[in-house]
């Protein structure tokens, strides 16, 4: 099995904490896979408060939905929704006017095999906290993404939901810092994103600096990752990449002043 | 080796002292996250130290204000880990 085969395959993108991003940050990874070219869908794991359609900006064009297919009122076919910009992305949305505990663990495993059939990455965005959509999600993914902030609440709970996902069979999560305010954290009154690392002892898939152009995105329906000049943008673009198999580093904010910057980046300890 | 390690560590307190509301953020959830980790509150996670501290320190001179408690996690779970900076000279003598 070659590298990029091995990073195909189902990811969950969770929490704990809600509000951190995490939603944002699934979309803009899906659309910044499917720019490189490959066959993505997003399920929205999130019964009852479904948002990954708002943030798309698809969503008039959702007919059916995860309970549809289960119950067997569509095939899992006709619920997909494709991307306005990119035909190959694809969004499997959550039913809206459901209990959240319409689709059980097993429908969510079955779900997602089926779509890994046909598509090379598989992202579920898994509902904030850490009862049964979350518990679904994890079981169906093979591999785990964490979104939190720089806070001491969003890392709290990462913590909680990393703990869970080792215990469950999901050893190592990639953790992405969302909202990394730099001119904070270099004057040091924010958590650097080494802060975070060196509590949840995780690897890094990429941290994603604050950037209003999230917000302006968000109010159209369109993601970020299509920007160029948006330093948010920029960094999903490398965790895209990270994510697709490519031996990049991860994007770091400018945290440090430019001194100390330059002093690391010529003993080769910087980026 | 011993003083480059030595003025290491004073670097880093000195260049951490210097931080701003980061640092107590990372001082508290240090905390807060160890005791999720191992499920104790506050209280008895002080007491557990302390009477870990008093346990060690009947045979081995410590730096009580030093001792630590830490949580490591791997894949077969999660370990508490006691660390207890032992006095230069080692070994008390008697009990």
């Amino acid at each position: 099995m070659t590298t990029e085969q091995r990073f195909k395959t189902v990811y969950v993108v969770t929490s704990g904490k809600g509000g951190v991003g995490k939603t944002t940050v699934t979309a803009n990874l899906g659309a910044g896979l499917a720019l490189l070219g490959h066959r993505t869908v997003l399920v929205d794991a999130d019964t009852g408060l479904r948002n990954l359609d708002v943030v798309l900006g698809l969503e008039n064009r959702v007919v059916y939905d995860t309970v549809d297919v289960v119950r067997g009122r569509c095939s899992l076919r006709q619920a997909l929704v494709r991307d306005k910009r990119l035909e190959n992305l694809y969004l499997l949305p959550a039913a809206q006017r459901e209990d959240k505990t319409a689709i059980s663990v097993d429908d969510m495993r079955s779900i997602c095999s089926e779509l890994k059939k046909e598509f090379d990455y598989v992202l579920v965005d898994s509902p904030a906290g850490i009862e049964h959509g979350f518990r679904a999600a994890a079981a169906a993914a093979e591999r785990a993404v964490v979104v939190t902030t720089p806070d001491v609440t969003a890392v709290r709970d990462a913590d909680r939901v990393i703990q869970l996902l080792t215990l469950g069979g999901h050893p190592r999560p990639w953790l992405v810092v969302n909202r990394v305010r730099p001119r904070l954290a270099r004057s040091g009154d924010a958590l650097s994103v080494e802060d975070v690392l060196d509590i949840l002892r995780v690897d890094l898939l990429g941290a994603v600096p604050e950037d209003e152009a999230v917000i302006v995105g968000g109010n159209r329906g369109s993601v970020v990752v299509h920007e160029a000049s948006s330093p948010a943008g920029r960094a999903l673009r490398n965790i895209a990449l990270r994510l697709a198999g490519e031996p990049l580093p991860p994007l770091l904010p400018e945290e440090r002043g430019g001194l100390v910057r330059s002093v690391l980046k010529a003993l080769g300890l910087g980026s | 080796m011993g003083r480059i390690s030595d003025l290491f560590w004073s670097l880093k307190r000195f260049v951490r002292r210097r931080r701003g509301s980061g640092l107590r953020a990372r001082e508290r959830l240090e905390v807060i996250v160890l005791c999720d980790r191992i499920s104790l509150d506050r209280p008895a996670l002080n007491a557990l130290k302390a009477e870990l501290t008093g346990v060690v320190a009947r045979y081995v001179e410590v730096d009580r204000e030093a001792a630590r408690l830490e949580v490591a996690r791997d894949r077969s779970g999660v370990r508490l880990v006691a660390v207890f900076p032992v006095r230069r000279g080692g070994r008390a003598v008697g009990a």
